[in-house]
This record gives structure tokens, C-alpha cells and sequence, in this order.
């Protein structure tokens, strides 16, 4: 590919607005970086450049031709090709399947080669991970990382022009990433270009030549490491935004002492297959506890033990001191221990649904409502809690799929705003919401602690976790690791113990 | 020495074979047979060979049609009331001299409606499967009713002398028929649009994000499935040598259960028309056993129908146990 | 989300794409065009008769929209079976005796209850799709029925009976059938329950979205299970109740509600997928197909004709109403 450039990209879905306008710009084979913050449109951008996803507006270019690519098999003639999360493996086949899957050999019009596309399977997946995965796997038996070492082979097996990586990382082991950046360096040199996405910052700068960045569904800028050094602060102002910094510049929660007799919470040697491994832990009366660590290693599955979602396997959990064992949520909800899950659209709301029932359904299943509702003080309650999240359009009549994304979470946590919740468990609560939605919710949180509220905070953002907590313990295989006091929860030792040795994620 | 190596292979195969989602189903079928010829004296004789398979193979049939339907993620209702309306069209058409046009006019037929009208709807309109195949199902019945409210029509002779017969000695030509439709199976499991058929039935966004068009393999996949609706439709013409819209109903749940049966997962996907076979087979043999069990009509129209919901019960458990193993969510 | 423009464009808008009162004028055209086409065919007295015909449809289509609002593409096809399991145990228990009204009442609905349960279970716990599990379990219902009465029927209504689902009200000239005074009350109880009261707002949550609602507590899999159950009862009952209508019943008498009860539910604007709808769309739709049936019979159209009919009405309601998010 000689360049390629996308210019003034818009896409929207459904009331939420993806890509306002986004596009970037590049010659020769480079491998281009694509950061933003969760909701920037990375994946949206990549998804509209291979065709999954139609854009609204805005056009493609390569070599200078606008080229219209409606469907995967229209990006596929251009040579572009994407490399998902997981997305496009069909588990019930094998990985040699997989890796050829849509572009079979054949020995004539109907009949396949499949000899022959099973050597093709060979060499590309050694050349990506020599001797580790079997062909004849079925993909559902295989870890995660191999099958995204899977997807990243059938993705290469295509001969991709322009290669574009979504996260390829994030479940990754180490030296599967060092084999997957030797390869990607091999691809350069052979003429092929690489959009690579990653909210690694320390593996973008190692890698790329140049670094775009998203924000809201806008391209906000470029860095080139050809021009510039190597510098990871070059970038991050641009990802988060200056007002961004300033808001967030309330500064960090103010230290508060615990008395050790005050625990709420208790867990000892919790485990539940290979997800929780003795997980043990306490937490007190009006703490902000933190879990950190990398994504995928057990800390939802902790929250959700927790809420009652889950069965625990073995070990002991006590709440106020008496022990439990919470077999549904309803259990949970009966001793005061309510969740924020993590998935708002398929865990928290009913989308066709008011923000009046939204808010009320928790409602549902107490004693003391009675049979026929109290239409009266479910309407206070809910005006009230509209009131306390600062909701946009604050209506509680509307439906809850037409709010922003950030309105919606101010919703699903804001109906725990009716009770006095004894444990509050947050399961990344501010993923990919906007700034203003961000700070009303924990400023709420930090009300509840201030009550008495013990809140157990799973965040995938380390700022968050500095702010906001009195203690951060770090997850990971499915185990507490580390333990950072208030006096140690910084950035360094976060980073350091969620990567278990070392910023550079060696071994 | 190549000995041991030869065994070691041996049994890594027979192994790897126990694994199969359809070797239960096998399983099941050698116990069922062996009750069957405990209680049937006969069994083992060529003359209650050939009639079994009279009866067997259009069950077969429609077995392998829903099999190849429910791989793609797709499911059919319809399949009863489309063997129904060719039997109704052709015997109501039928005389000696048009025999052979009649049949080729009702292939057309049973194509079109239950293999295209079908697979556009599900496929291209995204209309969901259950439902609609239950009102295309109504359609054809109705339809079916119309050319024939009572039974009747005419069977040329030589279609039912010929169903009942054998060649090559003593091969009974409706067992023929079905290794002629398992063949035709086999050449399509040999094709891309085979292997697409189980990539869009295990992961439909998967298999769109990889350059297939899912619409066209679920409209493949309704129209294969349809050639074999006809050859069973031909083959229940022959066997009953009249038209009658209620000969077709029993199959349709009955090729549900023995899919499921065969282990043939209902999301999609998994599983092998082999076990589809088995399945038909099994309850095949079963009728057999109540039947000669002595059990009144009335009973074994019961137990036919506890059957199947006995075999969606059984086939609900490995997707139970599977989704048990994932441990975030519900 | 209200426009700028004209704010009675937007009235419009809603009016329109709301499917009862759509449902409510095709019930307005064909009782025109059954006057069209048999005069005197909308007369007040012929009108009623039809709402009588159409009410036990309309029980039958309460359960079926009951169990549809409760997700997961939920349908109760065991309908037709429990149907004539209400007649059969109906005319068992009562024999022709006017005291035995109210143990029949009771087993028919205990009777259905405890087999619709059976299909809840399977939806519920063994995650079977809904038309399959109770599609399969009505033919083992049928079955079961047949072999215990072994092709007779036996016993009869009573002449309380016969007033419930035969009589009717007398207003001068007019004639108000039982069943439509009943018909109206179940119509404000559901309204109620289902609007006011937990129960409803339980039902409508399980079927926006099930994973939520176990998140907030709510017995997803028990409420759906008694749903089922429920519906099993209606079925039942509207069964008993057509015995007092028709006098004797023969045995196909249930089959003939499963797939009218479906459509009803669908031209109602019942969501196919789950999690809203209001039982007077269904309603609507019992009515319509009663008016349809009644008109086409009247056209001396065959029951295979009739069948084609009510499946293509199935089909376009489809095709308009269920389509699936294309990419």
C-alpha cells in the first residue's frame, strides 16, 4: 500500500454517536499506532475500514482513489484486513479451519483442498507461534491467547495489505507479544502496513512509528516517533484532554483512618475454578476499596461472587460479621450488598424501558412494596434520584436507550440511591462514559462511603483507582498479589504489580 | 515393533471416534436394536428388513434435511406440511400417462416453498425461524387441505410395487433410495458452502466478519435441505400410494427429536448428520418396540410424543453443562 | 425525543405505530366489509355474537400473552391441548350437575396450571426454545388425553354452565352475551395488574431483559415457570367454559386456538422478542380472526382455505413486526 487515508469519518448507532470525525493519514508501509480512551471509536474506526461496519460519511482513500467498502469482502480486495478480539472464530471448527476460513484452497469449483489449506494453516501459524497449537484443536478448548494468536494467523493467512490490530495484546502472555512485535516488524519490511490498537501506551511507543489519537469520535492529533522521541507524555494529554486534566484535578480522596474492628466484609480463601484462587480479603465501614490489576483476571468474577451472581466454590464469606452464602442476587440485595455490573446495556437496563422503571425495578422483589405499587412515592423516588445523579434530560418518563451512554450508567448506579446499601460493589463503573457522568458518580460514591457505605471498586483505569480509593489490591491468575495502603497507591507501583515485574512487561 | 504402533493408532481412532457428539446416539441404537429383536421375532429376516426401511427411510430423509437446516442456525417447522402438499399435489394430479411430468412439477414445488420461501425469509429477511416456518407450515397444510380435504387421489401402480420391491437380488429399493440421498449428502459435505453452513450456525457475526454471506448459506442450506423433503415426499407417495395431508404431520417434530438426538446442538453449529441418521433410526426402531409391545393406539401416540420431549430434555443438557462452566453472568 | 416541528405530525407519527389502536381499525374494516359483503353482518346482536365466539380465542390469547411478554421468544403451543383437556375433565366432573360447576372450575385450573408448569420447567431450567418444548408437550398432553378416554367422551355440562358461556344479558332488543361481561372484567384486570401492580412490572422486566432482572433480585427463572402455568390454567378454563358454549365437544375442539391464539397475540403489537405489549392488542386480534373466520366461512371457504389465510396473515404480521436488526 502506497497510503492510505480516511477523512471525516462519521458513524453513528442508535441515538449514540460512534465517529464524529475521525480519519488518519499515512504513506509507505508504517505501522501506525491508534490509541483513545475507551469510547474514543478505535474499534469503530477499524471496524468501518474493514467493512463490518458502514460508515454515515467521510470517505477512504487508498493510493489517492476513494474507495467505497461496504462489506468485509469489498475491504478484503483492498487488502485490508482486521484482526478481532475474538470476534470471528468459529468455535466448533479447528484452528485450520479458522485460519483459512472464507478463503479455503480448492481443487475446483466445488470440492476443497483440504490438504492443502492445511499446510497453508501450517506455516503461517509457525511462523507466528512455532510448535505450540495443535491444527486439529477444536477453538473452543483453546486458552484465550491462543486464540487470539488464532485470529491474528487467520487475519495474516489473508495477505493483508493493510493489517489492522484490535487490542491483540490484552490477553496475551509475555512472550507471545514479543513474537507477535518480531512478526509485525517482519510484515513492515515485506511492504504490508499496520494499524495497531492498543491502550498499552508503553508497547505503542516501543513499537510504532507513528500514533494517532481519538477522543470523543474525533482524531485529535498525531505523534511521529520518526520526527520526535519515543514519549509516552507526548501522547497522553492528547488522549485524555485538557479539561479532562483540570477536572480531574479535584485531586485524590482525602485520607481516612479505619478502625480494624469496623469490617463489613470479609472473604477467606474464596475460590471458584480456575477464575479465584484463595481470595482473601477485608474491608471496613465507609472504605473505598480498590481492585486493580490487568484486564481478565478475575476481578469481575470476584465482584460478581460477591453480588451473589455467582456461586463461590469453596471458602467463607462474611457480611457484618455473619457468615453467608449467597446462592442468587436476591440474597445479596436482602443483606444490603448491591451491584453495578459491568456491562450496562446487557447486565443494567431495560432498554425500551423508562428511567422511572429502570429506577424502580430493585424495587420488585421487597417485602415491603406491596402489591399494588405506589405509583406516588416511585415517582418522588425516582425524581429525586434524577435529581441527586444530575440526569440529562432529567425525564423520567423517556426511555433509557436514548440516553448517552454516561446517562445511562448514572441510572443503572443511581437506583442503589433509594437504599442505604451496606456494600456497594462497582464493576468498572466509568468505562467508556464521559467526564461530567465520571465525576457526579463518584462524587455520589464517595457520599455513600461517607454514610457508611463499604464500596468494592473494580476499574480498568488506574487514575480512577488512584483517585478514589483508601486501599487498591491488584488481581492476578485469579489471586490478591498485591496490597497498596493509601500512601502507596500510585501510578509506578499500580503499573508495576499489575505487570507483576517491571514496566516493560519483561519476564 | 509397528505392531504396538499400528495398535496405539487403532486405539487412538477408535478414542478419538467415542468423542464424537454422535457416538451416543450409536450407543442408544445398538441397545434399541438389540430389544427390538428380542421382542420381534423376525427382526433379522430380509422381509422385515425391507418393510422396516420402507418406513425408515423417509424418516432418514427428513432427518438429514433438518440436520443440515438446524447446523446453519436455522430451524424448520415446515418440513411435515411440505411433504404433506406434494403428496396432496401429486397424487391429486397423477395419472399413468403424466406420472413422471407430475413428479418433476411437485419437485419444483416442494423447492420453491420449502426451500426457498423459506430460506429468503430466514435467511435474506431475517424473520425469526421458529415462528415462520410455523405459518409457512400452516400455508402449505392449508394449501394441501384444499387440493385434498379427504384422501384419495391416484398412485400409478408401479410406484408402490416399486417402493415395496428390491433389486439386485435382494436389496429392497427403498433402502436404495436412502443410500442414494446419503450419497448426495456426502458430495455436499466435500463443498465450502458445507464447511460455511457449520461457521455460520456456530458464529453468525464470526462467519460474516470472515467474508461469507451468511444469507446465501442459510438459503444453501434451506434448499439442499429441501431436495431431500422431496425424496421423502416420494418416498411417503410410494409407501402410502394415496394423497392424505395428514401423512406428512409426525415427521417434523420427529426429525427435531432425532436431530437432537444425533447430537446435533439446536443453536448451531456442532454436531454430524451422522447422528441425525442415528437419531431417525432410534426412533424408528422405538415405534418399532411399541408396537410390537402390544400398548394400545392411544398409548403409543402418547409415548411417541413423550419421546421427543423426553430427547429435547436430554439435548438441553450438554448446552446446560457448558454454559455452567462459564462463571461471569448468569 | 420531540421534534421541533409540527407537534401534530408527531401525534400522527404515534398514533399510527400504535399497533392496538392499528389492530382495533382492521377490526372496524372487516366488520365493514363483512356488511359489504352479507348484509345485516354488523348488526349490534350479530356483532355480539362474534365477540362471544371470539372470547374463548381471547382467554386462550391472554395466556399467550402472558407467556410472549415473559421473553425468550416464549409461545405456549400446548394451548389446543389444554383447551380440550378443560372440556374433557369439564364434562367428567360436572355430569349434568349445576353444584358441580365450581370443582370443575377448580380442577381445570389446578389441572392446567400443573401441566403448563411442566413447560415453564423446560423453558425455564432446561433453556429449551419455548415453541418446541410446548409444542412437543402438547402432543403428549393429546395423547395422554386420548388413551384416558379412549376415544369417548363422557358426561356433560350443567345448565349453570351453559348460562356462563352460552347465555346472555337482555336489554330490550339487545342481547349482551355472559362471556362479554366477563370478557371486560379479565379485560380491566389485566390492565391493572399489569400496569399497577408488582407482578406486572416483574413480567415486563423478565422480558426486556432477564439478566438485569436477576441482578435486581427478581426469580427470573420461578416467575417464568408460574407464567407458563398460568397460561396452562387460561387454556384450561377457556376449555371449561366452552363446554357450557357448545353443549357436547368432540376431541379436535382445542386444536383449532393454537395457531389463531399466536396470530392474535402478533397483530396485538405483542412483542415478539419480549418485554412489552398490552392485552387489549391481543384482543384485537382475537376479535379480528374471529371476524375473518366468520366471514371467510361464510364465503364457504374450506377449513384448508381457511388455514392458508390465517398463515399468510401470520407471515406479512412477520414480516412487518419480527424482523430481525440487520447489520
Amino acid at each position: 500500500m502506497v497510503s492510505f487515508e480516511g477523512k471525516n469519518i462519521q458513524k453513528r448507532f442508535e441515538g449514540v454517536v460512534a465517529l464524529r470525525d475521525a480519519g488518519m493519514r499515512f504513506e509507505g508501509s508504517k505501522i501506525c499506532g491508534l490509541v483513545g480512551a475507551n469510547g474514543s471509536g478505535k474499534t469503530t474506526f477499524a471496524r468501518v475500514c474493514c467493512g463490518l461496519v458502514k460508515r454515515d460519511s467521510g470517505t477512504i482513500l487508498i493510493n489517492g482513489e476513494e474507495v467505497n467498502i461496504s462489506s468485509p469482502f469489498d475491504a478484503n480486495e483492498y487488502g485490508i484486513v482486521l484482526a478481532h478480539q475474538n470476534l470471528s472464530l468459529v468455535q466448533d471448527l479447528t484452528v485450520w479451519e479458522n485460519i483459512k476460513l472464507g478463503h479455503e484452497r480448492s481443487k475446483n469449483r466445488f470440492f476443497l483442498d483440504n490438504e492443502a489449506a492445511r499446510s497453508d494453516a501450517e506455516s503461517i501459524l509457525n511462523d507466528l507461534v512455532p510448535g505450540e497449537i495443535e491444527l486439529d484443536t477444536i477453538v473452543a478448548e483453546l486458552s484465550p491467547a491462543h486464540k487470539q494468536m488464532v485470529e491474528i494467523a487467520k487475519a495474516l493467512s489473508q495477505k493483508p495489505k493493510l493489517l489492522i490490530l484490535d487490542e491483540p495484546t490484552a490477553a496475551l502472555e509475555y512472550y507471545h507479544v514479543e513474537q507477535l512485535f518480531k512478526r509485525v516488524l517482519q510484515l513492515k519490511k515485506q511492504d504490508v502496513s499496520i494499524i495497531f490498537i492498543s491502550h498499552r501506551l508503553w508497547e505503542i511507543t516501543r513499537l510504532c512509528d507513528i500514533v494517532f489519537v481519538f477522543r470523543n469520535g474525533i482524531s485529535v492529533g498525531a505523534v511521529d516517533f520518526e520526527k520526535t522521541a519515543r514519549d509516552e507524555s507526548l501522547i497522553v494529554p492528547m488522549i485524555t484532554g485538557e479539561e479532562e486534566h483540570r477536572s480531574f484535578d479535584y485531586g485524590r480522596k482525602p485520607k481516612k483512618s479505619f478502625r480494624g474492628a469496623d469490617v463489613s466484609l470479609e472473604l477467606s480463601d474464596v475460590s471458584e475454578g480456575v477464575k479465584l484462587r484463595a481470595i482473601s480479603l477485608r474491608a471496613g465501614r465507609g472504605e473505598v476499596l480498590g481492585i486493580g490489576g490487568l484486564n481478565g483476571q478475575g476481578q469481575e468474577e470476584l465482584i460478581m461472587t460477591i453480588a451473589g451472581a455467582v456461586h463461590i466454590g469453596s471458602g467463607d464469606m462474611r457480611v457484618n460479621g455473619r457468615a453467608e452464602r449467597f446462592k442468587h442476587p436476591k440474597d445479596a440485595m436482602k443483606k444490603g450488598v448491591y451491584l453495578v455490573p459491568g456491562d450496562r446495556i446487557v447486565d443494567g437496563l431495560f432498554p425500551t424501558h423508562s428511567v422511572l422503571k429502570n429506577l424502580i425495578f430493585p424495587r420488585l422483589p421487597l417485602r415491603q412494596e406491596r402489591f399494588r405499587l405506589n405509583f406516588k412515592r416511585c415517582n418522588s423516588l425516582s425524581d429525586d434520584i434524577i435529581g441527586r445523579v444530575e440526569l440529562v434530560p432529567p425525564d423520567r418518563t423517556m426511555p433509557v436507550k436514548n440516553l448517552s451512554g454516561g446517562n445511562q450508567q448514572k441510572v443503572v448506579f443511581g437506583r442503589w440511591l433509594q437504599f442505604s446499601p451496606t456494600i456497594l460493589l462497582l464493576n468498572d463503573p466509568a468505562k467508556g462514559i464521559d467526564i461530567q457522568a465520571k465525576n457526579a458518580l463518584y462524587a455520589l460514591t464517595h457520599e455513600l462511603a461517607g454514610q457508611g457505605t463499604t464500596v468494592i471498586l473494580y476499574s480498568s483505569s488506574n487514575e480512577e483507582l488512584i483517585t478514589n480509593c483508601d486501599r487498591v489490591l491488584i488481581m492476578f491468575e485469579g489471586r490478591i498479589v498485591d496490597e497498596f495502603g493509601y500512601d502507596d497507591i500510585n501510578e509506578d507501583n499500580l503499573v508495576k504489580s499489575s505487570l507483576r515485574v517491571g514496566e516493560t512487561g519483561e519476564r | 515393533m509397528s505392531d504396538k504402533k499400528n495398535n496405539r493408532r487403532f486405539v487412538a481412532t477408535v478414542a478419538a471416534l467415542t468423542k464424537k457428539p454422535s457416538f451416543p446416539a450409536f450407543l442408544i441404537l445398538i441397545l434399541l436394536v438389540i430389544i427390538n429383536a428380542a421382542i420381534q421375532p423376525n427382526f433379522f429376516t430380509m422381509r422385515s428388513f425391507r418393510s422396516n426401511f420402507m418406513t425408515f427411510t423417509p424418516l432418514i430423509l427428513v432427518a438429514i434435511a433438518q440436520g443440515i437446516i438446524i447446523l446453519s442456525g436455522s430451524l424448520d417447522l415446515s418440513l411435515g406440511s411440505a411433504i404433506s402438499l406434494f403428496n396432496c399435489f401429486t397424487a391429486f394430479y397423477m395419472t399413468d400417462e403424466n406420472g413422471l411430468f407430475i413428479i418433476v412439477v411437485g419437485f419444483v414445488l416442494t423447492v420453491i416453498a420449502s426451500g426457498f420461501i423459506n430460506g429468503i425469509c430466514i435467511g435474506r429477511l431475517r424473520m425469526p425461524a421458529l415462528i415462520t416456518t410455523f405459518a409457512t407450515s400452516a400455508i402449505y397444510l392449508g394449501i394441501a387441505m384444499i387440493i385434498l380435504p379427504v384422501a384419495g387421489g391416484y398412485v400409478p401402480r408401479s410406484f408402490y410395487t416399486f417402493y415395496k420391491g428390491t433389486a439386485l437380488g435382494a436389496v429392497p429399493n427403498s433402502f436404495s433410495i436412502l443410500i442414494a440421498g446419503i450419497l448426495i449428502w456426502w458430495i455436499f459435505s466435500r463443498t465450502r458452502a458445507y464447511r460455511y453452513i457449520y461457521a455460520v450456525g456456530s458464529n453468525e457475526d464470526g462467519a460474516f466478519a470472515s467474508g461469507i454471506s451468511t444469507w446465501r448459506i442459510r438459503l444453501t442450506a434451506h434448499m439442499f435441505a429441501s431436495l431431500f423433503i422431496f425424496i421423502a415426499g416420494l418416498c411417503v407417495l410410494m409407501m402410502t400410494a394415496t394423497g392424505e395431508y395428514r401423512t406428512g404431520q409426525s415427521y417434523t417434530l420427529n426429525s427435531v427429536a432425532a436431530v437432537v438426538i444425533g447430537g446435533i446442538a439446536l443453536t448451531g453449529g456442532r454436531g454430524s448428520i451422522a447422528g441425525a441418521m442415528f437419531g431417525a433410526l432410534i426412533l424408528g426402531i422405538l415405534n418399532n418396540i411399541i408396537f410390537f409391545s402390544g400398548a394400545s393406539s392411544y398409548l403409543q401416540i402418547f409415548f411417541k410424543g413423550a419421546i421427543i420431549v423426553l430427547a429435547l430434555c436430554i439435548g438441553a443438557i450438554p448446552v446446560l453443562i457448558r454454559s455452567k462452566k462459564r462463571l461471569v453472568g448468569v | 425525543m420531540a421534534s421541533a416541528q409540527d407537534p401534530n405530525r408527531n401525534r400522527m407519527k404515534r398514533f399510527i405505530n400504535n399497533k392496538v389502536i392499528m389492530a382495533f381499525i382492521l377490526v372496524v374494516v372487516l366488520f365493514v366489509m363483512g356488511q359489504i359483503i352479507v348484509p345485516g353482518f354488523s348488526r349490534f346482536n350479530h356483532i355480539m355474537s362474534v365477540l362471544q365466539a371470539a372470547f374463548f380465542l381471547g382467554l386462550v390469547g391472554l395466556g399467550q400473552t402472558i407467556v410472549v411478554i415473559s421473553g425468550k421468544e416464549g409461545l405456549d403451543m400446548s394451548v389446543g391441548a389444554n383447551v380440550t383437556l378443560g372440556v374433557v375433565l369439564g364434562a367428567a366432573i360436572i355430569n349434568g350437575e349445576n353444584a358441580r360447576l365450581l370443582p370443575a372450575v377448580l380442577a381445570s385450573l389446578g389441572g392446567g396450571f400443573s401441566l403448563g408448569l411442566v413447560n415453564g420447567l423446560g423453558v425455564s431450567l432446561l433453556n429449551i426454545a419455548p415453541l418446541i418444548m410446548t409444542l412437543a408437550w402438547g402432543i403428549v398432553i393429546e395423547g395422554l388425553l386420548l388413551f384416558v378416554i379412549k376415544g369417548h367422551m363422557f358426561g356433560t355440562g350443567c345448565p349453570a354452565l351453559e348460562l356462563l358461556g352460552h347465555g346472555s344479558l337482555r336489554l330490550g332488543s339487545l342481547k349482551v352475551p355472559s362471556v362479554v361481561l366477563i370478557w371486560i372484567l379479565v379485560i380491566i384486570l389485566m390492565w391493572y395488574i399489569l400496569n399497577k401492580t408488582k407482578p406486572g412490572h416483574v413480567l415486563f422486566a423478565i422480558g426486556e431483559n432477564d439478566k438485569a432482572a436477576r441482578l435486581l433480585g427478581i426469580r427470573v427463572k420461578f416467575v417464568r415457570t408460574v407464567v407458563y402455568g398460568i397460561s396452562g390454567s387460561l387454556s384450561c378454563l377457556s376449555g371449561l367454559l366452552l363446554l357450557g358454549f357448545v353443549g357436547s365437544a368432540h376431541l379436535n375442539l382445542g386444536a383449532r386456538y393454537v395457531l389463531p391464539s399466536v396470530v392474535a397475540v402478533i397483530i396485538g403489537g405483542i412483542r415478539f422478542g419480549g418485554g412489552a405489549g398490552n392485552y387489549l392488542g391481543a384482543v384485537a386480534g382475537a376479535i379480528f380472526l374471529t371476524t375473518l373466520q366468520s366471514i371467510l366461512v361464510t364465503l364457504e371457504l374450506s377449513e384448508g382455505g381457511r388455514k392458508l389465510i390465517t398463515g399468510i396473515v401470520l407471515i406479512i404480521l412477520l414480516l412487518a413486526y419480527t424482523r430481525r436488526q440487520s447489520r
